[in-house]
């Protein structure tokens, strides 16, 4: 099956809840009212690829891509499945090669693609301290928490091709609580799906140009050679920030 | 982000329900496991019958607790999805072939996941047979295991022990990819 690109995601309901008490109701509520006035900011370290940094590939190749979102080192499939679009919509609008897809090409390239969430300990003890408050407050005192991301691409262009390695790291901050305030030089999100979608594309397209500058990256038919006067025209432009992005309000 | 969400609903609404899990979803190839049978030059082989052993009870093939919470196997059976497990690295690799001699088989002899305040563990064993035009050529047990800081709260840890417990499958079936044993015999005559 060749990918098809479609919009990214926009579920996070994981979790199916059933026998919940009269209660627990009354306290997701007020919880929930706290919820709806989240903000999402992001580091801007990474940013969006410029369109003249580039590499552009004279002949591009086709590859297999395989990608898995991880918790903690751990396989998290629901939300491999939930951001997988847009996973797959970075890599083709990067313009390295001629079809993205999940079928094994025979002796063919291979993108592995991995998004980890990594949580400290120290940042869990914050955040459940802080989490306590907002829940006791009913939303009134202010919670921060950072998620950070580790990316990991790995490209064999054959069977008997060297692994090639690139990674990246990106910061989501998410606040919560009516009396938060906005972090300084973090920009901010619209919402939960545009923080979420703003960071696949970020955290994989700067290291994905990085390994295509890689001599072992094309073959020695299809050498890669950097343009900075030609960029290439993507389906989806990577460098073009969302139209709801705004700088954070300090 | 998830970690606070956790943090306030549990502490804030101070109670706990039975609650379950959507299944989980179709195992993801990886590009160990496809070095792996590249480099073993592993032949195609189809994936036979996989199986929870005799006489073990059988919600141990149907669902995985974790505290209060339970995950039903997908299409509900574990064992089956051992199967698709390997079925998905061997199709990634381009070497599943149903209509090969070769065929892969399993049955699953011990499945174990345990959810601690301080720390988790989970365990998940198999014994496979390759049989080639129905004469065995590898019969084996294999067993991952694998442990990891927990958390107080279930929000958090019960997730995170079945995302361990996914996890051992595709540790088991690389196990298996990478024996020796079971790629000098997937290889010989």
């Amino acid at each position: 099956m060749t990918y098809k690109t479609r919009s990214a995601i926009g579920r996070r309901g994981f979790v199916r809840r059933s026998g919940l008490t009269m209660a627990l109701a009354l306290c997701v509520a007020a919880v929930a009212g706290a919820a709806a006035a989240a903000d999402f900011y992001l580091d801007p370290d990474l940013g969006d690829l410029k369109p003249e940094d580039r590499v552009v590939i004279a002949h591009p190749q086709p590859v297999q891509l395989l990608f898995q979102f991880e918790t903690k080192g751990a396989p998290n499939a629901r939300a491999t499945k939930a951001v997988k679009d847009k996973v797959v919509e970075t890599v083709k609008a990067s313009g390295l090669f001629s079809d993205v897809s999940d079928q094994p090409q025979a002796d063919g390239a291979i993108l592995s693609i991995t998004i980890d969430d990594a949580v400290n300990a120290d940042d869990m003890k914050s955040a459940e301290r802080q989490g306590f408050m907002t829940g006791l407050t009913f939303g009134m005192a202010a919670s921060t928490a950072v998620d950070h991301y580790n990316c990991v691409i790995d490209f064999v262009a054959g069977p008997a091709a060297p692994k090639l390695t690139r990674t990246s790291h990106h910061d989501l901050t998410f606040q919560m609580g009516l009396s938060k305030t906005p972090p300084t030089g973090l920009v901010k999100m619209a919402n939960a799906t545009d923080a979420v979608n703003t960071m696949v594309r970020q955290v994989i397209a700067t290291p994905l140009n990085d390994l295509a500058k890689d001599p072992g990256f094309a073959s020695a038919d299809a050498p890669a050679a950097a343009s900075p006067a030609t960029p290439p025209t993507p389906a989806v432009d990577p460098a073009t920030p969302p139209p709801n992005a705004a700088p954070a309000q300090s | 982000m998830k970690p606070l969400v956790a943090a306030v609903a549990a502490l804030a609404c101070c109670s706990v329900a039975a609650c379950a899990m959507a299944p989980l979803t179709a195992p993801a190839p990886s590009l160990d496991s496809i070095q792996t049978i590249r480099a073993a030059a592993l032949p195609p082989m189809s994936v036979g019958a996989f199986t929870p052993a005799p006489g073990r009870p059988a919600d141990m093939d149907q669902v995985v607790m974790a505290r209060a919470m339970t995950e039903a196997a997908p299409e509900g059976s574990f064992a089956r999805y051992l199967g698709d497990s390997l079925g998905a690295q061997l199709k990634s690799a381009g070497k599943l072939d149903p209509a090969s001699m070769l065929v892969v088989s399993g049955v699953i002899t011990d499945t174990h996941l345990v959810t601690q305040q301080a720390t988790s563990e989970g365990r998940l064993a198999a014994r496979f047979t390759l049989s080639r035009a129905g004469k065995v050529v590898y019969d084996a047990t294999l067993s991952v295991s694998d442990a990891w800081d927990s958390n107080y709260l279930g929000d958090v840890a019960i997730p995170d022990a079945f995302n361990h417990y996914q996890g051992l499958f595709a540790k088991l079936v690389q196990a298996l990819l990478s024996d020796p044993a079971f790629q000098a015999a997937a290889k010989s005559p």
